[in-house]
C-alpha cells in the first residue's frame, strides 16, 4: 500500500543500478524513462569507469507505452554491446515496461550467445525499494550467469554485506570484512569494488560457504545459492563495529569454518591489545567532556542501527534511547531483528521501531528525555532536529549531505576507532 | 501561442515550441533551418540515460519557501525529496531566512498498480497539510501513476476546500517528453495556475521579475538595479507564495536562461501585459549590454542604463582585453542546455576562443512567441559558425567529439559531464553557477578561470594517463551521428 | 466519445507508409473499442509538391540509422498534410518526420510511428485511449 513517505531514506528497486555499478566493469542497461538513472544516483563516488550518464537507456516514450518497448530494448542492448566496453551487461527494468507488460526477459534471452554475458533483473520501482532491488541483481547473477561447480576451493568464502552506494561506507566495509576473514587464514571473495568484478563472480560457486553480514539484506540470495550450488551459509546479522562485536564475529566465523581456536584467539588478542591502547589514551576525553551524554539514538537502516547500537552500548557503555530502522524491513524479518537489539551487555534491551515516516521519528526524538544533549547518528534529516535540541549529530546513513567517504569503514576494530573519532570530533568542536 | 491555465497539463515542450533532441550539422544549418521552420530532429536507435522532466519541474517548485510537494509514485521518483530538504535548509540559511518546504513521496507499491491508491493520496495530502501548514501544495504524478490512470486532478479538486491553501496538480509523467526542460514550463504552469493573481487595483511598483536558478549573484544585482530604481524579485529559489501571487504587478520579467524563463515570461506578458525582456542573455559583454538596454527600453530607464554601461566599461573592458591575450587561439567544445550553449559560444567568441563544436542538450527551434532564439540569431547575424549537434546529454557522442577534436577545453553545465572530458585529458570548466559569466565582472573572472584551467593540466593528465575510457575502439572510429535515425 | 484515426497504408492492411509517402490516408472511426473504416482521404496536391522538392534534399536524408541529420522538405507540404487530417486524434505511419510530429502535437494529435497490421494498431491505440479517458490502468 502507498503511504506517506516523509523524509525518505531509500530509493526504488531500479536504484539497484548502483549495485551493478559497484561491480567493476559491469554495466546497467535501463529499460526505463530517460531520467531514472540520474535521479537515482548520488555524487558519492559514482564517476568511476561507468557513471550514470554512461548507462544505456531505452528512454521510454508514449509510443513505447502503447506498442511496447521490446524493439527499442533489443536495439539498445545490441548497440550497448558494440559501443560500451563492459564485462557484464545487466538489463534493469523500470515501472513502465512492467506495467504495460513488455517481455524484457525474452528480449534479454536473445543475447544468450552474445560475446559478453547479458542478464536481466526486474526492478520496477513499485516492486520494492533499493534493498530489494539489490537482492534482485544478485539473484539475477546467481540464476542467469552462474552454474553449479563441482570444484570447491578450500577456504574460499563469499562475503556479502549491505547495499553499495546506499551504504556510504560500502567499499571500506567490504574490504575490512575481507581483511578480518583473511586473518583467520581463509580466502575472502567479494564481487564489489576495485579489482573484484567478473573474475570473482565466477568463483562464487566454488566457495566453501557464504558469509552474510547483514540483518536481512541478502538472506534470500544466500539461501538461493544454498539450493543451487549447495553452498552452506553463515548469517551474521550484526555489522561488527568495534572490539566486542568484532571479536565475537571472528570467533563465530572461525568456528563455522573450522579454524583452530588458538589461531582465532591470537588474531583477536593482537587487535584488542592495540584497540585498547588507543582507547586508553583517549578515555579521559570520553569521560571528561561536557557534551556527550549516555543516551543515544540511531536512525538508519537495519545494518547500521543494529551495528552501531551494539557498539555504543557494549564498547562505549552508552545507553540506547529508542532506535529507528528506516529501510522498510520486510515484516517477516522484523521480530528476529528486534530480538538482536535485546542482546546487549548487562541485560540492556534497546527498543526499536521500524518506521519510515521521518516526521514521527523526529517527534519521538523531540519528546525523549536524553538526560542532557542527545547524541543522534542518522541521515541528514536528523541534523536540524538534533541541533535544535543542542545535541550532537553524525551523518552515517542515507541521505548524506555533509561529508564524503572514499573508502573509510566503520567495520572491525579499526572501524570502531574511526566511528569514535567521528563522534568525538563533533564533541570537541564545541565546549558545552 | 495561447496558454490555457485552466488545464493542469502543460503540453510538452516538443509539442508546443518544436524542440529537438537529435541533430548533427553546423550551427548555420541548424539556425537557418530553424528560421524557415524546416528543421527535423532525429531519433536515436541507441541512447544513454539523461534527465527526467520531473527533476526540472519539482526542482524549481521546491525552491519556493514553506510549500509542500507531494510526489505520487514509487520511492525512486520522490528520491529528490532528500536533495530538496538539503537545499531548503542551506539556501534559506544563506539568504538569512527559513524554509520549511517539504517534499514527500507516497511509496507506491505493486498493490497500488493493481488497485489504485487515490484514497491514500487524499489522506497523504491532508496529513501533510496538517503537519506542516504549507502555504501552497503541489501534487505531482509520475510515470507509474500516469499509466495506471490515477486521477490526481480530481483528488486535488476534492480536497481544495479542506486544505484552504493553493493546491494544484503537476503532471510529471516522464515518458511524455524527452526534453526535460519541459519541466521548467510545467513548474511555471503550476505557479501561474494556482498562485499568481491578477494585479491589484492601484498598486504601483518598481519590481522586476528575475527568473534564475540559485540566486548566487542576488546581492550584487540588487545593488546594480538600485542605479535604475528597479527592485528585482528572484524566482523561485527562496520565493514566498505571497511574492509569487503578485508577479503580475511587476514592470517586466527577465531571466538568466531562456529555457528556464520563457514560459513564465511569455504567459505573464500575454495574460497580464507584463513585458518579457527578450534578448541574448547576460553572459559576456555584448550579452550584458544588450540585456541591460532592453530592460531600459521596456521599463523606460534607458538613460540611467547608458550611464551605468559607460562607467562599468571604463573599469572592466581594459582588464578583459588584457586577459584575452592569453586566450587567443585556444579551442573549445561545449555541451550545455540550449539556454546556455549558444550564449556561451558567443562569449567564447568575444574572448577570442574558437568553438570547434557546440552541443546543445536540446534545441528550441522557436520560443513561445514564435521567434528564433535570440542567442542563435546573434551568432547568425555576426557570421559565427561551427559544428553543432543536439544531443540530449548523450555522453558517447560527446566523447567521440572530444576524442576527434582534442580541444583545449570542454565547458559544461550539467552534473556528471566534466569528468569524462578530464579522463580524455581535456581540461574541463564547469559552468554550473548561472552567474559564472554574468556581466563585466564575471566575464572577467570567467576569462581568468579559463587561463587558470589551461595553465595547470596536472589533474587531467594524471587521471587521463591512468583511466581507461568506457567505450570500445569501434565506437571512436564511427561518425558521431551513427545512431541518429532519420525519421522523415 | 468517437474519434478518427488517420493511417498511412499502401494496401489497407498494414501501416507501411512513411508519412512523406502517403498520398491518401485511410481514416477509421473509433468508438470505445469498436472501430470501422470511414473513408479514404486524398492529399494528392501535397504529394506532388514533395516530389518536386526532393532534389534539394541532402542525400543522406533517407539512409536510416546512419543519416546525416540534416533537414529537408519544406514545412508547407507538411502543414497541408497535417491540416488534411486535423480532425483526427492520432496518426499512424511507418515513420513520421520530426517536423510533422511537432505540428501534429501542436494540434494535440498523437503520432505513432510504427509498422504493423492496421487492426493491431487500432486495437492497441483504442485500448490505450479507452483506458486513459476512463482513468483506467494500462496494466497488462
Amino acid at each position: 500500500m502507498a503511504k506517506l513517505l516523509d523524509k525518505q531514506r531509500y530509493k526504488c528497486a531500479l536504484a539497484a543500478m548502483q549495485t551493478v555499478q559497484a561491480i567493476d566493469r559491469a554495466l546497467p542497461i535501463l529499460h526505463s524513462g530517460p531520467g531514472c538513472a540520474q535521479k537515482l544516483s548520488d555524487t558519492n563516488g559514482s564517476s568511476g569507469y561507468f557513471s550514470p550518464n554512461i548507462f544505456p537507456c531505452t528512454s521510454i516514450n508514449e509510443k513505447d507505452v502503447v506498442f511496447g518497448g521490446v524493439k527499442k530494448l533489443n536495439s539498445t542492448i545490441e548497440n550497448a554491446l558494440k559501443v560500451v566496453d563492459a564485462d557484464l551487461y545487466v538489463v534493469l527494468t523500470g515501472c513502465i515496461p512492467e506495467i504495460v507488460g513488455d517481455d524484457s526477459g525474452e528480449v534479454v534471452s536473445r543475447f544468450e550467445d552474445a560475446e559478453k554475458p547479458v542478464i536481466y533483473a526486474p526492478t520496477a520501482g513499485f516492486k520494492g525499494n533499493n534493498y530489494k532491488g539489490h537482492e534482485q541483481v544478485v539473484d539475477a547473477i546467481i540464476e542467469q550467469y552462474l552454474k553449479k561447480s563441482d570444484k570447491k576451493q578450500k577456504g574460499l568464502v563469499n562475503i556479502w554485506a549491505d547495499v553499495p552506494y546506499q551504504d556510504l561506507f560500502w567499499l571500506g566495509n567490504l574490504r575490512a570484512l575481507e581483511n578480518l576473514v583473511s586473518e583467520l587464514g581463509l580466502t575472502p571473495n567479494t564481487i564489489f569494488g576495485y579489482n573484484r568484478g567478473i573474475e570473482n563472480i565466477k568463483k562464487i560457486p566454488e566457495a566453501e560457504f557464504n558469509l552474510l553480514v547483514s540483518p536481512w539484506v541478502g538472506l534470500g540470495n544466500v539461501k538461493k545459492m544454498e539450493r543451487k550450488f549447495g553452498t552452506p551459509y553463515l548469517h551474521y546479522p550484526t555489522l561488527p563495529v568495534g572490539a566486542t562485536e568484532t571479536s565475537k564475529f571472528l570467533r563465530e566465523v572461525g568456528k563455522f569454518a573450522g579454524v583452530a581456536e588458538e589461531k582465532v584467539e591470537a588474531v583477536i588478542k593482537e587487535h584488542e591489545d592495540y584497540y585498547y591502547y588507543l582507547i586508553g589514551r583517549y578515555a579521559d576525553l570520553f569521560l571528561e567532556n561536557r557534551v556527550i551524554n549516555k543516551q543515544f539514538t540511531v536512525v538508519a537502516d537495519a545494518q547500521y542501527s543494529l551495528g552501531i547500537t551494539k557498539f555504543l552500548v557494549n564498547d562505549l557503555g552508552l545507553i540506547p534511547a529508542k532506535q529507528f530502522v528506516v529501510d522498510d524491513t520486510p515484516k517477516n524479518y522484523r521480530d528476529q531483528i528486534a530480538e538482536e537489539f535485546k542482546k546487549l551487555n548487562y541485560g540492556i534491551e534497546a527498543e526499536v521501531s521500524f518506521e519510515t515516516d521521518g516526521y514521527k521519528i523526529h517527534e519521538e526524538i523531540k519528546s525523549h528525555d536524553y538526560h542532557g544533549y542527545p547524541l543522534v547518528l542518522g541521515g541528514y534529516y536528523e541534523k536540524e532536529v538534533t541541533e535544535d535540541l543542542k545535541g550532537n549529530f553524525l551523518n552515517i546513513s542515507w541521505p548524506v549531505q555533509d561529508k564524503i567517504v572514499f573508502d573509510r569503514s566503520y567495520v572491525g576494530y579499526e572501524g570502531g576507532i574511526r566511528l569514535i573519532e567521528d563522534i568525538y570530533t563533533i564533541a570537541v568542536s564545541r565546549f558545552n | 501561442m495561447a496558454v490555457n491555465l485552466n488545464n493542469s497539463n502543460v503540453a510538452t515542450r516538443e509539442n508546443r515550441i518544436g524542440s529537438i533532441t537529435g541533430y548533427v550539422g553546423t550551427l548555420k544549418d541548424l539556425a537557418t533551418q530553424s528560421e524557415c521552420g524546416t528543421l527535423k530532429g532525429c531519433s536515436r536507435c541507441f541512447s544513454q540515460s539523461s534527465t527526467c522532466l520531473s527533476s526540472c519541474a519539482l526542482g524549481q517548485l521546491c525552491g519556493i519557501r514553506d510549500v509542500a510537494l507531494i510526489h505520487h509514485g514509487p520511492a525512486g521518483c520522490s528520491v529528490a525529496g532528500a536533495g530538496a530538504y538539503y537545499m531548503a535548509k542551506v539556501m534559506s540559511k544563506k539568504r538569512g531566512v527559513t524554509s520549511d518546504t517539504i517534499y514527500v513521496g507516497t511509496d507506491m507499491n505493486e498493490n497500488d498498480t493493481i488497485f489504485g491508491s487515490t484514497n491514500t493520496l487524499r489522506n497523504v495530502i491532508l496529513e501533510v497539510n496538517k503537519r506542516y501548514s504549507p502555504k501552497a501544495i503541489f501534487v505531482s504524478s509520475s510515470c507509474a501513476t500516469g499509466i495506471i490512470g490515477e486521477d490526481i486532478d480530481s483528488i486535488v479538486d476534492e480536497v481544495r476546500d479542506e486544505v484552504g491553501v493553493p493546491i494544484v496538480a503537476v503532471h510529471c509523467e516522464g515518458f511524455k517528453s524527452r526534453i526535460w526542460a519541459t519541466g521548467f514550463d510545467i513548474s511555471d504552469h503550476a505557479v501561474l495556475q494556482s498562485i499568481v493573481k491578477p494585479p491589484r487595483e492601484g498598486v504601483k511598483t518598481n519590481k522586476i521579475n528575475f527568473k534564475n536558478f540559485f540566486e548566487s549573484a542576488r546581492p550584487e544585482i540588487i545593488e546594480m538595479f538600485k542605479n535604475f530604481d528597479l527592485d528585482p524579485v528572484f524566482l523561485y529559489c527562496n520565493s514566498t507564495v505571497e511574492e509569487l501571487s503578485h508577479l503580475s504587478e511587476s514592470l517586466a520579467t527577465t531571466c538568466i536562461c531562456g529555457t528556464l524563463g520563457n514560459y513564465l515570461g511569455n504567459t505573464l506578458e500575454e495574460k497580464y501585459g507584463v513585458p518579457y525582456v527578450r534578448s541574448i542573455n547576460q553572459c559576456g559583454i555584448e550579452g550584458f549590454e544588450t540585456w541591460l538596454r532592453e530592460i531600459g527600453k521596456v521599463t523606460g530607464r534607458s538613460e540611467k542604463i547608458e550611464k551605468y554601461i559607460e562607467e562599468q566599461r571604463a573599469i572592466y573592458i581594459p582588464q578583459i582585453e588584457e586577459v584575452k591575450k592569453e586566450l587567443k587561439g585556444l579551442t573549445a567544445v561545449l555541451g550545455m542546455g540550449p539556454g546556455y550553449t549558444f550564449e556561451v559560444s558567443r562569449v567564447l567568441n568575444e574572448l577570442g576562443i574558437k568553438v570547434v563544436w557546440a552541443l546543445a542538450w536540446h534545441y528550441d527551434k522557436k520560443y513561445e512567441n514564435g521567434d528564433v532564439p535570440p542567442s542563435m540569431k546573434y551568432l547568425l547575424d555576426n557570421d559565427i559558425d561551427f559544428e553543432a549537434s543536439v544531443a540530449d546529454q548523450q555522453n558517447y557522442e560527446v566523447m567521440n567529439i572530444l576524442h576527434k577534436y582534442q580541444p583545449d577545453m570542454y565547458l559544461s553545465r550539467h552534473p556528471g559531464s566534466t569528468v569524462w572530458a578530464i579522463k580524455n585529458g581535456t581540461p574541463a570548466i564547469y559552468v554550473a553557477d548561472e552567474y559564472m559569466i554574468f556581466g563585466y565582472k564575471h566575464t572577467l573572472e570567467f576569462a581568468k578561470t579559463i587561463v587558470d584551467a589551461i595553465k595547470n593540466r596536472s589533474f587531467e593528465e594524471n587521471l587521463a594517463k591512468r583511466s581507461k575510457l568506457p567505450y570500445t575502439d569501434w565506437w571512436y572510429k564511427q561518425d558521431v551521428d551513427t545512431f541518429l535515425e532519420e525519421t522523415k | 466519445m468517437a474519434y478518427y484515426i488517420a493511417i498511412g497504408s499502401s494496401d489497407g492492411k498494414r501501416t507501411d507508409l512513411k508519412f512523406g509517402e502517403v498520398s491518401e490516408f485511410s481514416i477509421y472511426l473509433v468508438e470505445g473499442r469498436d472501430y470501422e473504416f470511414y473513408e479514404k482521404r486524398p492529399v494528392g496536391d501535397v504529394f506532388e509538391k514533395k516530389e518536386e522538392k526532393k532534389d534539394t534534399c541532402d542525400t543522406k536524408c533517407s539512409s536510416g540509422c546512419s543519416g546525416g541529420g540534416h533537414g529537408c522538405g519544406g514545412s508547407e507540404e507538411v502543414s497541408a498534410k497535417v491540416d488534411a487530417i486535423a480532425d483526427c486524434r492520432c496518426v499512424v505511419c511507418k515513420k513520421v518526420g520530426f517536423q510533422a510530429q511537432k505540428q501534429f502535437e501542436k494540434k494535440a494529435i498523437s503520432v505513432f510511428d510504427i509498422e504493423c497490421d492496421i487492426d493491431e494498431a487500432i486495437d492497441k491505440i483504442s485500448a490505450y485511449y479507452d483506458k486513459i479517458d476512463n482513468k483506467r490502468s494500462l496494466k497488462a
